[in-house]
């Protein structure tokens, strides 16, 4: 499963789906929205997340051939957020389930990095000197 | 290029490019029924100095896909303008 949503992420949900009797290992990761960042002049109180829906979909779906193809995994689910999101809520989530742990931690971190490095997503913090875009990097082709 | 025909490029902005223009997409006529991405990308920093493009990194996807200069785009292509991007 792989989508974007505007809607809170369920982290207990999301275990429940990933999971399957055939798996000895469920590896994810989960990406929060925290209080500060180095570059911000003041305490972080939420980031705005807009994203190029239609393709972010198009290039998860891509991710999740890869891992298919990569490792030999079972399940594989990428959700991000997309709107305003406050301190402590999860803005993305991947998780993998395989027979056993090496193939889940080596296609879940595939995944995490892949999203972050090629899913046109953008992030503009709020603070309480203002709202600023997050300087980003250049998408990978 | 063929002076005779003319088209419309719809262009759609996102991120910081989207709350310069306030708007979500540029509408830009070009003198001829396509236009590589490189002259596209020279013809939109003369045409809208206020956009930026030469302050920041960025790369245009057509049909969801990055593309590089060379590719040649025409009005029915999906066109979007990438800038840096800061997901996760």
């Amino acid at each position: 499963m792989i989508l974007t949503t505007k809607d809170t992420i369920d982290q207990t949900k999301i275990f429940d789906q990933v999971k399957d009797d055939s798996c000895g290992a469920i590896v994810s990761f989960t990406g929060l929205v925290r209080d500060h960042n180095s570059n911000s002049k003041g305490k972080v109180e939420g980031i705005f997340y807009e994203t190029y829906d239609e393709m972010v979909e198009e290039i998860l779906k891509n991710i999740e051939k890869e891992v298919f193809k990569n490792w030999n995994i079972k399940k594989f689910i990428a959700v991000h957020r997309t709107g305003y999101l406050q301190v402590g809520e999860i803005s993305v989530i991947v998780a993998v389930s395989s027979e056993h742990r090496k193939e889940a931690f080596e296609a879940c971190s595939y995944g995490i990095e892949n999203i972050k490095k090629r899913c046109p997503i953008w992030k503009k913090e709020k603070t309480q000197f203002g709202n600023e875009w997050i300087e980003g990097v250049k998408i990978n082709e | 290029m063929n002076l005779s025909e003319c088209a419309t490029l719809k262009i759609r902005l996102f991120g910081i490019l989207r709350e310069k223009m306030d708007s979500d997409n540029l509408l830009i006529s070009i003198h001829d029924t396509s236009i590589s991405l490189k002259e596209l990308g020279k013809y939109l920093k003369e045409l809208c100095p206020s956009l930026g493009l030469n302050e920041i990194n960025f790369v245009f996807a057509v049909n969801k896909v990055i593309c590089n200069g060379d590719t040649n785009v025409k009005p029915s292509d999906e066109i979007a303008i990438i800038p840096p991007i800061s997901g996760g």
